[in-house]
Parts: C-alpha cells; sequence; structure tokens
C-alpha cells in the first residue's frame, strides 16, 4: 500500500525572491494541492518588506512587498496574501525619502485573504521631505473574502519641504461577508516651506445579502509657503 | 516502575513541548459607539506565537467612527497561521465586527474560521469579533471564531460564526483520499 502525503510542496509551484540592501526583506510563500504561491519582497536603504502568501486547494496567492528608503528616511511595507479556494493578491509599497535631516517615514501594509475566490488588495505609501520637512505617510488597504471578490486599494502620498509637514493617513477594507465589495481611499497631502499638510482617507465597505458595495473616499490637500491645510474624508458602507 | 515513570515523564514533557512549537496567531476587536460606550470605543489585541517570523498588530481609533482592527500572521515549521479581526462603529447606523482565520499545515490541512455580528438600532451600539487559529506539529489544525454584540435601549444584534477542518490529502494506490 502506497500511502503518501500530497501537500505542501506537493503539486504546488513555489516562487520564493528576496532582495536586500542594508535593510531586511522577508518573503514566504507556501502553496499546497490547488498549486501556485509566489512572495517577493524587495527592501533598499533603511527599509523593511515582508511578504507572505499562502492559497491551497483554489490556488493561487500572490504577495508582493517593496520598500526603498533612501537616507534618514524609513520605510515599510508588508503584503500578506492567504486563499484557500482561489486567488489573493497581495501587494505593497512603500517608498520614503529624507534628506537634509528630513524626516520621512512611510509604512504600507496590504492584506488580501479569500476563502470563496478573488481578494485583491493594494496598498501604496510614499512620503518624502527634503531639508527641514517631515513627511509621514501610512497606508493599509485590506481585503478579505468569504464567498467571493474584495478588491480594496489604499494610497497615501505625501511630501513636505523646507520646514514643512505634511501627514497624510490612508486606510481602505473591503470586506464581503456575502460576496463582492469595492473599497478605494486616496489621502495625499503636499507642504512647502513652513507649511503643514495633512489628509485622511478611511474607506471601509463590507457587503452582504444583496451583495455589491462600493466605497470611494478621497482626501487631498495642499499648501505653499505659509500655508496650513487640512482635509479628512470617510466613507463608511455596512450593507449586511 | 521506574522505568514507566520515566517514559510517562518524558511522553509528558514531549507533549507540552510539542504544544509549545505550534504555531497560533489570534486576534480580537470591539468597537462601540452610544451612551453605553461612553462616546466612542475601540479595542483590538493581536497574537502570534511560533517558532518562525511573526507579526502581530493592532490599530485602533475613535472619533466620529470607531476603529480597532487586530492582525497577527506568522510562519514556521509547522505552517502558516493568520487572524484578522476587526470591528467599526459609527456614531450613526449599525456597527459591524468580523474575524478571518486560516491556516495552513505543513501537511496541508487547512483550517479556517470567519464570522461577523452586526448591531443595528437602539441608543448604544458595541460590537466584538475575534478569533485564533493554530497549526500543530502533528499536522493537526484548528480554528475558532466568535464574534457577539450588545445594544442599549433597544435594537437588534446579530451574529455568525463558522468554522471548518479540511484534513491533508493522502494518496493511497494512486487515489487521493483524505
Amino acid at each position: 500500500m502506497i500511502t503518501r502525503n500530497m501537500a505542501w510542496t506537493a503539486m504546488g509551484m513555489l516562487a520564493v525572491t528576496a532582495a536586500a540592501m542594508a535593510a531586511s526583506a522577508t518573503a514566504t510563500s507556501v502553496s499546497s494541492n490547488g498549486g501556485s504561491s509566489s512572495a517577493t519582497a524587495a527592501a533598499v536603504g533603511n527599509a523593511d518588506a515582508t511578504a507572505t502568501a499562502g492559497a491551497t486547494n483554489g490556488g493561487r496567492a500572490v504577495a508582493d512587498s517593496r520598500a526603498i528608503g533612501h537616507a534618514a528616511g524609513y520605510a515599510a511595507s508588508d503584503a500578506v496574501a492567504v486563499a484557500d479556494r482561489g486567488l489573493a493578491l497581495s501587494t505593497s509599497a512603500a517608498d520614503a525619502r529624507g534628506v537634509y535631516g528630513g524626516t520621512a517615514i512611510a509604512t504600507s501594509e496590504s492584506i488580501a485573504a479569500a476563502l470563496g475566490g478573488v481578494a485583491v488588495s493594494h496598498s501604496d505609501a510614499r512620503a518624502r521631505g527634503t531639508f527641514f520637512g517631515v513627511a509621514r505617510s501610512h497606508s493599509c488597504s485590506t481585503a478579505l473574502s468569504r464567498w467571493g471578490t474584495a478588491v480594496s486599494d489604499g494610497r497615501a502620498r505625501s511630501t513636505g519641504a523646507f520646514g514643512g509637514r505634511a501627514t497624510s493617513v490612508s486606510d481602505s477594507l473591503a470586506d464581503t461577508f456575502g460576496g463582492t465589495a469595492t473599497s478605494r481611499v486616496r489621502a495625499e497631502s503636499d507642504a512647502r516651506y513652513r507649511a503643514t499638510a495633512q489628509a485622511n482617507g478611511t474607506g471601509v465597505g463590507i457587503s452582504g445579502w444583496r451583495r455589491h458595495s462600493e466605497v470611494n473616499a478621497r482626501a487631498q490637500s495642499r499648501s505653499a509657503w505659509w500655508g496650513r491645510d487640512r482635509a479628512g474624508a470617510v466613507a463608511v458602507e455596512v450593507r449586511p | 516502575m521506574t522505568g514507566l515513570m520515566r517514559t510517562l515523564t518524558a511522553a509528558a514533557f514531549g507533549w507540552t513541548t510539542a504544544w509549545a512549537w505550534a504555531g497560533e496567531a489570534s486576534t480580537g476587536a470591539t468597537a462601540g459607539t452610544g451612551p453605553g460606550a461612553a462616546g466612542g470605543t475601540a479595542a483590538a489585541t493581536a497574537h502570534y506565537t511560533g517558532d518562525g517570523p511573526g507579526v502581530a498588530r493592532t490599530r485602533t481609533r475613535t472619533g466620529d467612527v470607531n476603529i480597532a482592527r487586530g492582525v497577527a500572521w506568522g510562519v514556521d515549521q509547522n505552517g502558516l497561521d493568520f487572524s484578522f479581526s476587526h470591528a467599526i462603529a459609527p456614531r450613526f447606523g449599525p456597527s459591524y465586527a468580523g474575524t478571518f482565520n486560516l491556516s495552513i499545515g505543513r501537511d496541508g490541512a487547512v483550517a479556517g474560521s470567519y464570522g461577523g455580528s452586526v448591531a443595528d438600532g437602539g441608543l448604544g451600539r458595541t460590537v466584538q469579533a475575534g478569533g485564533t487559529t493554530r497549526s500543530a506539529p502533528w499536522g493537526g489544525t484548528s480554528a475558532v471564531a466568535n464574534a457577539g454584540g450588545t445594544t442599549v435601549g433597544g435594537g437588534r444584534v446579530e451574529a455568525r460564526t463558522n468554522s471548518w477542518n479540511r484534513p491533508a490529502f493522502q494518496m493511497t494506490r494512486g487515489r487521493f483520499i483524505r
């Protein structure tokens, strides 16, 4: 009698790539009977990057993660994609540059976990602060799904130059208990010379019963010279 | 007798050690609004235990919309464990809390759980959801989910949880069996 365990590496196509330069990058890839799982993580400068993928019978869970943070700027990026019944892509990128004493922190996180299939998530956070500028950016984006489809975006950019300060936070979540929910968020802020600019985001979707739900929140604020700016946008839509 | 005792002790020690090696991720989140929740509350927990690298993170925010989220994941020699819980309670409208937990064992066994609760109506609403998922060294995976909520001054709470476990595929004489 031949008894063999068919899992983990058996029918899966595993591809793991990790590249790091004066930083740290971790990439894990898991795959089972359904096959195909890929995790890529790259970190340049003082940056962290983690990418974990999963996938079992339904197959395919790709998680990508990049984090570049030159000079004193810090950038961290995570991306997790877990699936059981097929596909859960997740991309995350954080880019932070800060030169001449400026600080720039950018964190990005992106989780996409399917179950009934398909959960795409994306997240992007970029912060550049030059001279005395401080620029922080934070982006989240989660898209879980139980019975199918939940796309979530995210994105937060902030630029600050000459003593300027720019903060942008952006969250986005599309839950989906019964299927289909899209949620997108943008939060961008710009600041020049003693300027302060803030922008928040928050999205959230969650759908069920009659399905389909779409949330779109956007916040943008710009400021120049002595200006001061603020923006906030929240859009919640729960329909169970 | 002494030999038997020694064997038993060794077995027990091995068992406890094995348990300690199991990868486990658990999260919980609660959010409330209204008079029962003193204006607005948000709390989250996240926890990961395992031999490999793992992340446990919480984020909370209170204001017009109270949001709490906890995420924990990690990979070790037993498999991948992922747990996510979040709760959202806006000042007006229904509050929602959801959880999603999934473990992929080293041998291909899958255990997952999900759930959610919705609190609607009333003067105050509090919702909570949480879950735990684990992959053990001997190939077993398990997952738990819980969800609930309370309302003050009328209202309605609806909560549902679901958990399952799928053992690894095995092949016997050219055939797949579970």
